[in-house]
């Protein structure tokens, strides 16, 4: 076999042309590598600062409920027992747990142990359960959570040299007794995910965010949902093809790259100013998240309604169908996971969105879980954005465990998205 | 040119239309894809009763001249039709006549078998049902286990009418829609290369099928095959870049033809 006469300049581009390529996927797994480190690294320190925040230390302290001392009245209320301060009974209580302790500045070394506004209410919420103690006036015992110095104290192995620093002496050394006595319990924290947010690390938690974004993207979703589906299927199957729907539809693929923040100008203007609803309220946090999924929910819903064989469609009209019924038979029901999953993700995206939250409103320090849609309220991103304004450990703990949770929720919601791809999608 | 429709049929509903008179009257059909005319005006009279094929290399307008018969080029924006369609004597292009009434007339088969992704009963009901052919509650079992026999499907298929359609092979797929095209009770069946997704042995049964089905439908073929079109029909128009070139009796298209571009494509010259 004789070689042809430029064989040596074919093998030369030949070679070339691999390394070429060898390149280009080198480079591209590169990428790939890079991108998966920064984020597996951004896990990986959200897990590490907050992952302390799912278990909390309490302390049992043996109670003595005097009526006298606590209420004046012979029978008290519900409401006296909401009214009444307790404070001075987890001081008598401590007291008595180290009797020795004498001086004023000491026993408020003490007193710092615990957290005096959870500990009145843990006693608050026994006695309005268990009003009978009262009459008996016997001892109890209860959990009280400690101090948030103490709660991060123990949870860094009695160590770290920052930590250590907001212990004295004396506190340190009554932790150990309270160890050794068996009486400071870890378990898990149920508060963080069901409490409202709190001036006091060791008491607050993420519950009353978390509800006003349940609420804000329900509202969302109402609305966003049909008007959306509804742009898409009329722009898509029956708009005119003219000067006028080029520019809708220019506009709406303009809009899902407008910045968050100005849809919360937007909604102030439109929903506070003109509408006169009012602030942080999760109905307008709702509408204005709809507003912004709106654009994205369009082009999705259009690509999969797009997506769908002609020839079904076709089918359907060959035997006599009319446009509507070929529609709502064939078309939307086959573009039904791609609408689906278009709709669950633009959700999940608007359940991370704050920028435009704050500018309704939803910036405030809000502790009350809201009643209704127009109670003041918060929301997830906005609670870590003002937690993360904090440079306390605890707070820095905090702000990554609720991240951690926001994370959690759209992570889930992707998977349900794709699942429902996937499911329908084998039919 | 005829202006207006033939004394005999009087109705749009009228299905009674004496066997030597054309099912379809064809003058000066014009077909336009935005402005782009892909069929210059072709004149022609399909028979009932009997099988026609349109034969013609890729892109010659063949297709788009099928759709014409149940208005399916309707359906696509920008396409346009002009001229003359008579359907037994009645203008089907007139502002009287809805093309959904006119398709349950005039039924439809694709290239591509496609079922909808529910049970074979439910894709045989489907017309019927959207039409309110089914009276009594027994009635729609009926035309289905009817369409299904007249597709010579139901023995295959009468255990597992819940099935998915999709779940049937390619060739018992183009069979159920067929059935499903016969369920609305048409008098004309379209097809457009019924065959071109099948394997050998399923093509001789669906061409076995199109053979029984002409005893009562006008029939109408695109194929790529001109073998086919000669085992199947009776007449045959042969299409050349937007023109109906010739047409008449399949045996003397083939055997015989009169136009030179014929001759080249069915020797295989071009195409």
């Amino acid at each position: 076999m004789t070689e042809p006469k430029d064989s040596h300049k074919a093998r030369a581009i030949l070679r070339s042309r691999k390394r070429g390529e060898w390149m280009f996927r080198l480079m591209g797994l590169g990428s790939v590598i890079l991108a998966s480190t920064i984020l597996g690294w951004l896990l990986l320190s959200l897990i590490s600062s907050g992952h302390n925040v799912f278990y909390q230390h309490s302390l049992d302290l043996k109670i003595t409920l005097d009526r006298q001392s606590l209420f004046s009245q012979e029978v008290p209320s519900q409401q006296d027992i909401r009214a009444a301060d307790y404070r001075a009974v987890i001081k008598t209580a401590l007291e008595a747990r180290f009797p020795r302790v004498q001086e004023t500045d000491t026993k408020k070394e003490l007193y710092a142990l615990v957290s005096l506004p959870g500990a009145s209410n843990a006693v608050r919420q026994y006695l309005s359960e268990n009003m009978q103690t009262l009459s008996e006036s016997r001892s109890i015992i209860l959990p009280i959570p400690v101090s948030g110095p103490v709660d991060q104290y123990l949870k860094h192995d009695e160590g770290g040299v920052r930590v250590r620093q907001t212990m004295s002496a004396q506190q340190r050394i009554w932790i150990n007794a309270l160890i050794e006595k068996g009486d400071l319990k870890a378990h898990f924290n149920m508060r963080f995910f069901f409490a409202p947010d709190s001036p006091n690390a060791e008491l607050a938690g993420i519950g009353s965010a978390f509800l006003g974004s349940l609420m804000a993207i329900l509202i969302a979703y109402l609305v966003a949902a049909p008007i959306g589906l509804g742009a898409a299927i009329y722009l898509e199957e029956f708009a005119p093809k003219n000067r006028f729907t080029d520019i809708v539809e220019i506009n709406i693929n303009n809009l899902a790259a407008v910045p968050p923040i100005l849809f919360g100008l937007l909604g102030l203007f439109l929903f506070l100013e003109l509408g006169g609803l009012p602030r942080a309220a999760p109905l307008v946090a709702g509408l204005v998240l709809a507003l912004m999924a709106l654009p994205t929910l369009i082009i999705t819903t259009r690509a999969a309604l797009r997506q769908v064989s002609q020839h079904r469609v076709d089918s359907a009209l060959s035997l006599g169908a009319s446009h509507m019924q070929a529609l709502f038979h064939h078309k939307i029901p086959e573009a039904g996971p791609g609408i689906l999953t278009g709709t669950i993700l633009s959700m999940a995206q608007m359940l991370g969105e704050a920028a435009p939250l704050l500018l309704i409103g939803m910036v405030a320090y809000v502790s009350a879980p809201p009643s209704s849609l127009t109670d003041a309220a918060s929301a997830l991103p906005i609670q870590i954005f003002l937690w993360a304004e904090n440079a306390d450990h605890a707070w820095v703990e905090r702000t990554a465990a609720a991240i951690l949770v926001l994370l959690v929720m759209m992570t889930l919601l992707n998977l349900i998205a794709f699942i429902i791809r996937s499911r329908l999608e084998r039919k | 040119m005829i202006d207006q429709p033939a004394p005999l049929a009087t109705s749009p509903f009228n299905t009674s239309s004496p066997a030597r008179l054309p099912k379809f009257r064809c003058r000066n059909v014009q077909a336009y894809y935005g402005k782009t005319r892909v069929l210059h005006g072709i004149d022609v009279d399909i028979p009932d009763q009997s099988v026609t094929a349109l034969i013609g290399p890729s892109g010659c307008g063949k297709s788009t001249f099928l759709r014409v018969f149940n208005r399916m080029n309707d359906t696509i924006p920008n396409a346009r039709v002009t001229g003359h369609v008579e359907m037994d004597g009645i203008d089907i292009y007139s502002d009287q006549i809805d093309p959904t009434v006119l398709r349950a007339r005039v039924g439809m088969v694709f290239q591509k078998p496609n079922p909808f992704p529910k049970s074979i009963y439910d894709n045989v009901a489907y017309g019927p049902r959207i039409h309110g052919l089914a009276d009594y509650a027994g009635e729609l079992d009926d035309i289905v286990e009817h369409s299904l026999r007249r597709a010579a499907l139901w023995d295959e298929v009468k255990d597992r009418l819940g099935e998915p359609g999709t779940s049937l092979s390619n060739g018992q797929q183009q069979r159920l829609v067929i059935a499903r095209a016969i369920a609305i009770r048409p008098e004309v069946i379209l097809m457009d290369e019924p065959a071109s997704s099948l394997d050998p042995i399923a093509t001789a049964r669906l061409e076995q099928l199109i053979d029984e089905l002409k005893q009562n439908y006008c029939i109408l073929i695109v194929t790529h095959s001109m073998a086919q079109a000669a085992r199947v029909s009776e007449h045959t128009g042969f299409f050349y870049q937007g023109a109906l070139v010739e047409y008449g009796e399949t045996n003397q298209i083939f055997t015989n033809p009169v136009d030179q571009r014929t001759q080249d494509y069915i020797t295989g010259r071009t195409g």
